[in-house]
């Protein structure tokens, strides 16, 4: 580790202007995820059109503040209203809902500000320390080695397909076909539209704004969601030092369980918020007061969750392969301030890495001022007009879709990739494995084609490279796992499901 | 009219056939692309094994759904133009494509305050001062940011 460049480039991240946008970020964030149905994917990429004027560190640092600032938010509405603001907070509902039912609500946010900072910050220092090791293995990686990764990332839809694998592949596959619509780089030849817009292949952020936002849009002109007043007043904004005592120990825990967890592409906040829990229930001495409203709880959720930031960030810097789709809509934006995350990054542009590490921990500390300060506001904020929102998230997606290249097509496409999303979620298709497969079928496709002209046509020479092996086996074993566990949920469900019935 | 009150189990073989069809003209369209010489794998190789792939998947989707099972026997979600929601949705649609449209003939500025007034009462508002107000004030500052702060050569339509 180059110190002497990282105190620099931390230096920089710590500029006046810089924190202003990492602070600007952090606000939006946690309004973002404070308001239901509106996720963190969706306000970076509401957002990814605002930095195309802007230098490489205040724009990735109010990305990241957004990033930040949206995992905590969703506690807010999680513990007010009983409604989750982003997925990765449905955990924070088991014990942060009843909090705020005994008159506790105020004692529930603090916990999960604090708890949301600490993991956060563990995540921030971790994938600091872990990175650069990594992207030290990766840079002996030749085109067969990044094919077989790809085909590891690739791995991960079956993860996030949801209920069921079959719709979670088809969109995958969609996702890669049309990520072959354009130009080959290989042979420089033009595949299937010959319009001008896809000589660069399918425009990314457009094709990310229209799945997430304007999908989102759609469906709420179909059925508007109804704002929820909320009544409780909060007293506290940091926790008491018993309460810190208390939950010490899952705030650690949380921060390592979800960056751990995070680091693994596809497993996001809400499945370590999950399984940090548990894992807080499963230690507890009192685990049959766990449901009914208690600190540690909420702190292990929390901790989790956010750590997750730190970790998911791991695989996207020091690989190029994201985490989830939050840092895989982040990978965009960096490719368009021209850095391509990956070991090569380390090398050409280690200020930049480490200007990014100084920019997630400077988040963590924006998010925990912004939560202090704004707690009571973003409380008023869930009960905003949904029917002002809505339209005007609509004019911002479509502005930012013009605005990457002031081209008409990228609008006209948003809007098309916005009706497709709108179906694909109507018919219950996940949507994330489309993003996934964006990013990752044009590195597929060029390494193994880089290794098939190297290779001769033998494709089976692949099997003797030992990390080729291992990514493949990785890839293996994480499609098994994940069949295993959406098994398991699958079952858990129809139990409650039948205990439902009886009862 | 269109995917009425029918269940999921009819709704997901649709969308196989629909996938499918999608997946076959992918794949007759890969024999029109230009064949490279001394290219062990071309531009065709990739999207016609995706698009096998893909047909492979819709086929197993289809057969998944000739039978009624738990997970395909409740009601899918409506695309019958009688649905109040989906005539809602369609107009949404038709009111962001006309606004699309009509970007560079009145330009921004002036198409902008129309379409968030028409979506507002598109999902029920229906205090017209305030709506106007937030169309005018929204557009201006959207227009501002991305004009002079991003420095974006926004359309201008008439006004220019």
């Amino acid at each position: 580790m180059d110190f002497g460049l990282m105190l620099s480039s931390f230096g920089q991240v710590f500029l006046p202007q810089n924190i202003l946008f990492v602070f600007i970020g952090a606000i939006g964030g946690v309004l973002i995820g404070s308001i239901p149905g509106l996720t963190s994917t969706m306000g970076i990429a509401l957002l990814v059109p605002f930095t195309y004027g802007m230098d490489f560190i205040p724009s990735v640092g109010m990305l990241l503040g957004i990033f930040c600032g949206a995992m905590y938010g969703g506690s807010i509405s999680a513990i007010l209203i009983r409604t989750p603001g982003t997925p990765a907070a449905a955990a924070t509902i088991l014990d942060g809902y009843p909090m705020g039912q005994k008159g506790e609500a105020g004692r529930a946010l603090s916990i999960s500000l604090f708890s949301s900072f600490f993991g956060g910050l563990i995540g921030a220092l971790l994938m600091t320390f872990l990175s650069p090791f990594i992207s030290k293995m990766a840079l002996k990686f030749g085109p067969a080695e990044f094919f077989t990764l790809a085909v590891f990332g690739l791995s991960v839809i079956i993860s996030i397909s949801g209920k069921s694998l079959v719709k979670g592949l088809i969109t995958a596959l969609f996702g890669l076909l049309i990520s072959t619509v354009g130009m080959d780089k290989t042979c420089a030849y033009l595949r299937f539209f010959r319009f001008q817009g896809f000589y660069d292949g399918i425009p990314f952020i457009p094709a990310l704004i229209g799945l997430f936002a304007i999908s989102e849009v759609f469906t709420n002109f179909e059925h508007m969601l109804a704002s929820q007043k909320v009544k409780t007043k909060i007293a506290h904004v940091l926790p008491s030092w018993s309460d810190v005592k208390t939950i010490s120990r899952a705030v650690v825990t949380g921060g390592l369980i979800g960056t751990f967890i995070g680091a693994i592409p596809g497993a996001g906040g809400d499945i370590s918020a999950f399984v940090s829990y548990s894992e807080a229930k499963r230690v507890s001495k009192h685990p049959e007061k766990f449901g009914t409203g208690i600190p540690e709880g909420v702190a292990a959720a929390e901790s989790a969750n956010n750590g997750c930031s730190g970790g998911a960030m791991i695989p996207m810097l020091s690989l190029g392969v994201p985490g989830d789709s939050n840092t895989a809509v982040l990978m965009g934006a960096f490719i368009m301030q021209g850095f391509q995350p990956g070991p090569m990054m380390y090398v050409e542009h280690l200020d930049i890495v480490y200007a990014v590490f100084a920019s997630l921990i400077v988040a963590n500390f924006a998010m925990l001022l912004v939560g202090m300060c704004g707690v009571r506001t973003f409380a008023k904020v869930i009960s905003l007009e949904r029917k002002v929102l809505i339209p005007i998230i609509l004019i911002l997606s479509l502005v930012g879709s013009y605005a990457i290249n002031q081209s008409m097509f990228d609008v006209y496409f948003a809007i098309v990739m916005g009706i497709v999303g709108y179906l694909f979620q109507k018919y219950e298709f996940p949507l994330s494995p489309i993003l996934l497969a964006l990013i990752l079928g044009p590195m597929s496709e060029s390494n193994l084609r880089r290794f098939m002209q190297i290779a001769d046509g033998k494709f089976l020479t692949i099997f003797t490279k030992p990390i080729c092996v291992v990514f493949i086996l990785l890839a293996v074993a994480s499609m098994i796992s994940a069949v295993r566990n959406q098994h398991k949920i699958n079952l858990k469900e129809e139990a409650n499901k039948t205990a439902g019935t009886e009862q | 009219m269109f995917l009425g009150g029918v269940v999921v189990k009819k709704a997901n073989i649709i969308a196989a056939i629909i996938g499918m069809l999608f997946s076959v003209v992918a794949f007759v369209l890969t024999f029109t692309f230009k064949h490279f010489k001394n290219v062990p794998v071309g531009p065709e190789f990739f999207p016609r094994y995706l698009a096998v792939g893909m047909f492979i998947c819709c086929a197993v989707l289809l057969l998944q759904n000739l039978k009624v099972t738990k997970d395909n026997n409740y009601p899918a979600k409506t695309l019958s133009l009688r649905d109040k929601g989906m005539q809602k949705m369609l107009i949404g649609v038709g009111i962001v494509l006309l606004y699309a449209l009509l970007w560079n003939v009145l330009g921004f500025l002036l198409i902008s305050p129309l379409a968030l007034f028409a979506m507002m009462y598109l999902v029920g508002m229906h205090k017209y001062l305030r709506m106007g107000i937030i169309s005018i004030v929204a557009t201006v500052v959207v227009f501002c940011i991305f004009k002079f702060l991003l420095g974006i050569e926004m359309p201008m339509g008439i006004l220019e």
